[in-house]
C-alpha cells in the first residue's frame, strides 16, 4: 500500500523540482538556455506521463472532497483529519450517552411496570428470558 | 340498534382479519429485500401449523411475535456482539495513534507547514490566482487523454525573449516567511516584500495588541531614560594608554577603599549594573576569570560628577 504512494510521491517531487528549474530558467531567460528549456519542457511531459501511470495503481483510493477545500484555502490538510477524529469522538460520546440513558430508562420502566402490571411483566420477562434490568 | 351491533361485529371481524391469519402474504420480492409490514401479528393470530416453505426472516419474526403472547411490537434485542456507539470506536479501529498524533499536539495551520519544500506562495487561497483544485474538478481542462512529447516544431512555440521577468510575475521565487522565535525582529526587518497573507482571526488580534502596546512601551522607556541620570564616561578613556593601566591595576583595592569612604560620607550608591571586561578600558589581566568588570567605571564617573558639583558649590 505504502509503495504505491511512495512511487507517486517520488514522481510528484521530481515533477515539482523540474517545474521549479523551469521557472528559474524562464525568470531570467538567456538565448543560450533555449536548449535547456526545451529539455525541461519534455521532462515535464514525461513527468506527467509517469504521474498518469500511477493512476492505475491508485484507482481504489478515494479522497474526501473537503480535503480539497482545505488545500484551496491554503490550510494544512492534516487539520481535516484532526477535525474528523474530533467529530467522530464527540459523536461517539454523544451516542454512548444516549444508549446509557435509554438503558436507564428501560430499567426504570420495567421496574415501574412490574409494580402496576406484575402478571404481564412476569410474562414479558419469561419471553425475554435473561434480560435483567441494567 | 341491533343492526348497529351487527355492523360493529362485522367491523371487528374485518379488523381481526386484517391482523389475523387471513393476512395476505407480502410479495416475495419485498420479503427477500427485508421489507414487510412494520407490525407483527396480533394476539389472535397464529402461525400456520405446518410450514412447508423454507423459513425466511419474515416468518421467523412472525414466529417470535406469536410467541410474544399478549405483547405487540416484540422484536429480538440486538446482540451484544453488534458494534454500537457505546464502544469507543477509536480504540476499536486502532486509531489511538492517529488521534494522539493529530489531536494531542497543535497542528500548524498553513499548507506550507505540511509541504515545506514546495516552491512558491502556497498559503494563498486558490481562488486568488485561479489555481484551486475545486475548479480543476468542476471544470476539467479540455485535452486529450494521453500525454505526447513535444516535437521540434511544437517547441518553436516556446522561444522566449531574453531578459528577466517583471516583478509581478515572479511568484515562484517568493517563499512563505519561516517563523523563528529567536530572531523575530531581525527577520521582519530583512524580509523581502511578500504579498499579504490570509491571516486568521487570532493573528489579527495579536497584531492589534502589539500595535496598541507599542506606543505605551515607548513612552515608558522614554520616561525611564529621562529619570536615569546618565553618567559621563569622559574620565574612562576608551583608548587604552599603554603603561598607565597596568600601574593602576595594582592600586585598585586602595582606590576602591577610598571610594567606599566617599560613598559612605556622601551617600552615593554604587550602580548595580556592571559592564563586561571586553568593554572596559581598565586593565584586568585574565578576562576568563571574571567576565564582568569589577573596576566600577560607572561608579567612578558618578563620584566624579558628584565631586564636581560639590566643588562648584564650595567655590
Amino acid at each position: 500500500m505504502a509503495e504505491k504512494f511512495d512511487s507517486l510521491e517520488e514522481h510528484l517531487e521530481k515533477f515539482v523540482e523540474n517545474i521549479r528549474q523551469l521557472g528559474i530558467i524562464v525568470s531570467d531567460f538567456q538565448p543560450s538556455s533555449q536548449a535547456g528549456l526545451n529539455q525541461k519542457l519534455n521532462f515535464m511531459v514525461t513527468g506527467l506521463q509517469d504521474i498518469d501511470k500511477c493512476r492505475q495503481q491508485l484507482h481504489d483510493i478515494s479522497v474526501p472532497l473537503e480535503v480539497f477545500e482545505y488545500i484551496d484555502q491554503g490550510r494544512n490538510p492534516q487539520l481535516y483529519t484532526k477535525e474528523c477524529l474530533e467529530r467522530a469522538l464527540a459523536k461517539n460520546e454523544q451516542v454512548k450517552g444516549k444508549i446509557d440513558t435509554m438503558k436507564k430508562f428501560k430499567s426504570l420502566l420495567i421496574q415501574e411496570l412490574t409494580k402496576v402490571f406484575p402478571e404481564d411483566m412476569a410474562k414479558y420477562k419469561a419471553i425475554r428470558g435473561e434480560d435483567p434490568p441494567t | 340498534m341491533g343492526g348497529d351491533r351487527a355492523g360493529q361485529a362485522g367491523m371487528m371481524e374485518n379488523f381481526s382479519a386484517l391482523f389475523g391469519g387471513a393476512e395476505p402474504q407480502p410479495p416475495a420480492a419485498a420479503a427477500a429485500l427485508g421489507f414487510g409490514p412494520g407490525k407483527p401479528a396480533g394476539p389472535g393470530s397464529a402461525p400456520p401449523p405446518t410450514a412447508a416453505a423454507p423459513q425466511s426472516g419474515e416468518d421467523h419474526s412472525r414466529k417470535t411475535a406469536a410467541s410474544s403472547g399478549p405483547f405487540y411490537l416484540m422484536r429480538e434485542l440486538p446482540g451484544n456482539t453488534e458494534l454500537t456507539g457505546s464502544t469507543n470506536l477509536i480504540t476499536h479501529y486502532n486509531l489511538e495513534h492517529a488521534y494522539n498524533k493529530f489531536c494531542g499536539k497543535k497542528v500548524k495551520e498553513k499548507l506550507s507547514n505540511f509541504l515545506p519544500d514546495l516552491p512558491g506562495m502556497i498559503d494563498l487561497p486558490g481562488s486568488h490566482d485561479n489555481s484551486s483544485l475545486r475548479s480543476l474538478i468542476e471544470k476539467p481542462p479540455i485535452c486529450s487523454s494521453s500525454f505526447t512529447p513535444l516535437t521540434g516544431t511544437m517547441l518553436t512555440g516556446f522561444r522566449l525573449h531574453a531578459g528577466p521577468l517583471p516583478e509581478q510575475c515572479r511568484l515562484m521565487h517568493i517563499q512563505p516567511p519561516k517563523k523563528k522565535n529567536k530572531h523575530k525582529h531581525k527577520q521582519s526587518r530583512t524580509q523581502d516584500p511578500v504579498p499579504p497573507e490570509t491571516p486568521s482571526d487570532s493573528d489579527h488580534k495579536k497584531k492589534k495588541k502589539k500595535k496598541e502596546e507599542d506606543p505605551e512601551r515607548k513612552r515608558k522607556k522614554k520616561e525611564k531614560k529621562k529619570k536615569k541620570p546618565r553618567p559621563s564616561f569622559v574620565w574612562s578613556s576608551p583608548l587604552p594608554i599603554p603603561g598607565l593601566y597596568p600601574r593602576m591595576h595594582g592600586k585598585l583595592p586602595l582606590l576602591r577603599l577610598l571610594l567606599q569612604a566617599i560613598q559612605l560620607s556622601t551617600g552615593f550608591k554604587k550602580k548595580k549594573k556592571r559592564h563586561l571586561v571586553s568593554e572596559c578600558s581598565w586593565y584586568h589581566g585574565n578576562p576568563r576569570k571574571s567576565p564582568t568588570c569589577i573596576c566600577g567605571t560607572a561608579f567612578l564617573a558618578g563620584i566624579r560628577d558628584l565631586a564636581r558639583t560639590r566643588l562648584t558649590q564650595a567655590s
